[in-house]
């Protein structure tokens, strides 16, 4: 489970299916929080799993301000050539159809898409 | 139209201001991306040699470099690598200082492009005019004020951008020319909102002098 209480498996489908869309670079990779980790890490002798630090990074499922409804975020870098609006809207497309399958019951979700970079 | 004594002053990015929120700080107070761009720039003072904080981050960043200069030698030649490490460092650099989030796309949306990777696209527009050097380049929340923008504002933006420009160009003509630049870019290739560009001449220097500078 996340903080938010949400599976495991659902932020993993939903950046699977944002990685798919075409223009995505990567989830945001959530670098400056593994070399954080690391260095807390080494700090207090723990080991950090590098692929939740990556996936807290880059797609986070909290609970939306209605009661029962989703608020997803998504931080992506994209690729050059493709206009960053359209591959946005994409993406809140390929989550849209994520969400339902795992969450039958809810009202669509809040999605949130923040481009942190260009390669 | 503003002069600057130092033309190389201007030659930043969006991300340079003293303080963007989101910075990453090591537990020995310093902020990480100071710490990795002191030892790039090779000016590492005593506390970095000493402190294990700095050290492992410095350690982690030159493992991330190894990493990069391994996936250039094994990318397929027909690719574009030359600049591929710098690309990546570029997108380490912006998660570190990404700077204000911006409004992607009409005002119902909810996305949203961190400011340090729209002002890379508009520096990269109006660098491709001949005769201009880009220098920082700055993007607001329209209405917002520069001292204290409000949080995920929606609305058309505004741009500040400084040029350095060749003695051989017609200033006035340039400027409308590197406005045009960035409202094409804005909604070419980001899908932005813009409201306004304003273009500062920080310098006019001989042609020579601009070449040197390189692209950036």
């Amino acid at each position: 489970m996340t903080a938010d209480g949400e599976p495991v498996e659902l932020t993993e489908r939903i950046a699977q299916a944002v990685a798919g869309v075409p223009g995505v670079a990567f989830l945001r990779p959530g670098l400056a929080g593994l070399l954080r980790s690391s260095v807390a890490a080494r700090a207090t002798g723990r080991r950090v799993n590098p692929e939740e630090s990556r996936a807290k990074s880059a797609v986070r499922v909290g609970q939306g301000s209605a009661p029962g409804t989703l608020a997803i975020e998504v931080s992506v870098v994209l690729r050059r050539g493709h206009r960053a609006v359209d591959v946005t809207r994409e993406i809140r497309a390929a989550v849209r159809r994520t969400v339902p399958a795992e969450a039958e019951n809810r009202p669509p979700a809040r999605v949130t898409i923040t481009v942190t970079g260009l390669v | 139209m503003a002069m600057n004594a130092d033309p190389n002053s201007g030659s930043t990015d969006a991300t340079d201001s003293a303080d963007v929120p989101g910075e990453e700080l090591l537990p020995c107070g310093r902020k990480l991306g100071d710490v990795w761009r002191q030892w790039e720039d090779g000016l590492a003072d005593p506390h970095t040699r000493t402190c294990p904080h700095c050290s492992a981050a410095l350690h982690d960043l030159d493992r991330l470099q190894d990493v990069v200069r391994r996936a250039r030698a094994e990318e397929p030649p027909q690719e574009d690598t030359g600049a591929l490490v710098d690309r990546v460092m570029d997108v380490v650099r912006l998660e570190l200082r990404p700077g204000r989030t911006l409004p992607l796309g009409a005002s119902a949306e909810d996305d949203w492009i961190v400011e340090a990777a729209a002002a890379k696209v508009f520096r990269a527009a109006a660098d491709s005019l001949p005769g201009v050097r880009t220098g920082s380049c700055r993007i607001a929340p329209a209405g917002s004020g520069a001292a204290a923008p409000a949080r995920r504002a929606r609305g058309p933006v505004a741009v500040r951008v400084e040029i350095v420009v060749a003695a051989t160009v017609n200033l006035q003509r340039i400027a409308e020319q590197v406005r045009e630049e960035v409202f094409a870019a804005a909604d070419g290739l980001l899908g932005m909102e813009v409201g306004s560009v304003d273009v500062t001449v920080t310098d006019v220097v001989p042609e020579d002098d601009l070449a040197e500078g390189g692209p950036r």
